[in-house]
């Protein structure tokens, strides 16, 4: 985006196959125009929201963790269009949370609803912060007990995690949830994102 | 080998129940989805949806309940969703659906719901 801002999603689609994998297709498309447009974070996903509730089918919708990040100021700004809450991990303050702001799926609900009910939050991160977003196939993952790995495993895998590039906490999570499984075959897909501060 | 999931279908004071039970996902939302069509065109537009036995849901499932609300509501009906186990809960809550519907803890509280509020704003 301009003035070296960063713009990071993680995105998913209700349901499976080509379908799914068209409309986000769509929903990519349509992120890459609204943030070269340089709208600010609530009208990025306010502008997908209403493309995708025109064309879609209300059964079709979209969920999407979005960041901006001004990498000179180290401020990033948080949403979530009802997307999984994101991890964020401050080291000096030894504190891990998930950023469970309000926010509607996309495709959902057009127009005002939306709006009104999404909510953007302001971060000011610091030197060994980490911020994990992730699709709901990484929470979700299913060991032989039926049990789910879950935000709380996640957060505490995470809080383990400070003295790591992002690269090496992505494939920390990863192995944790690989032990977790125990040999199951996942039945979700799995995409995660790690952002570290240097 | 496919989760199972089933839906019974009763009757109260005018209101549709249709209580799931298992599994619903990509699989067998088409089930749920072909169970709330055939309520909705039989005229039958006050449906609660008991998911006291609901084990797990996913985002296709979910999609199902957004199908049909606005033409149910359209007509002057409405979907209340009641029983919802806190794991299942908590994927309604994420994606947002405590603004868009009325949840509430079992079906006596749905049936009073629509007492209080037949149709909730889309």
């Amino acid at each position: 985006m301009s003035n070296d801002r960063l713009a990071i999603a993680v995105a998913d689609v209700s349901g499976k196959g080509v379908p799914a994998a068209l409309y986000m297709t769509l929903t990519k498309g349509l992120l890459a125009a609204t943030t070269q447009d340089d709208l600010d974070l609530a009208s990025i996903l306010e502008q997908i929201n209403a493309h995708l509730c025109t064309v879609g089918q209300r059964k079709t919708f979209v969920t999407m963790a979005l960041g901006i990040l001004d990498p000179g100021t180290r401020s990033l700004e948080y949403a979530r269009a009802g997307h999984n809450p994101a991890v964020w991990r401050r080291r000096a303050l030894g504190t891990t949370s998930l950023l469970n702001t309000k926010g509607l799926g996309l495709g959902i609900t057009p127009g005002r609803m939306f709006g009104r009910t999404l909510a953007v939050e302001k971060l000011d991160l610091e030197t060994g912060d980490t911020l994990v977003f992730y699709s709901d196939g990484l929470t979700e993952a299913m060991n032989v007990e039926l049990e789910q790995f879950g935000e709380e495993r996640l957060m505490e895998v995470v809080g383990r995690l400070d003295g790591l590039t992002a690269a090496g906490a992505r494939d920390a999570i990863l192995d944790e949830v690989g032990r977790f499984l125990d040999g199951v075959r996942p039945q979700d897909d799995l995409t995660l994102v790690v952002l570290r501060v240097d | 080998m496919a989760n199972p999931f089933s839906i019974a279908r009763s009757s109260q004071d005018g209101i549709t129940i249709l209580a799931l039970e298992g599994y619903l996902d990509a699989h067998t939302a088409p089930q749920f989805e072909k169970a709330v069509q055939e309520e909705f065109e039989a005229g039958r537009i006050r449906l609660i949806v008991d998911c006291s036995k609901l084990t797990y849901i996913s985002s296709a499932g979910l999609g199902v309940f957004m199908i049909f609300v606005e033409e149910i509501r359209e007509a002057g009906g409405d979907i209340k969703i009641c029983g919802l186990a806190p794991k299942v809960y908590q994927v309604f809550e994420i994606l947002g659906f405590p603004s868009l519907f009325d949840i509430v803890d079992d079906i006596p509280a749905a049936v009073k719901k629509y007492e209080e509020t037949p149709v909730r704003e889309s």
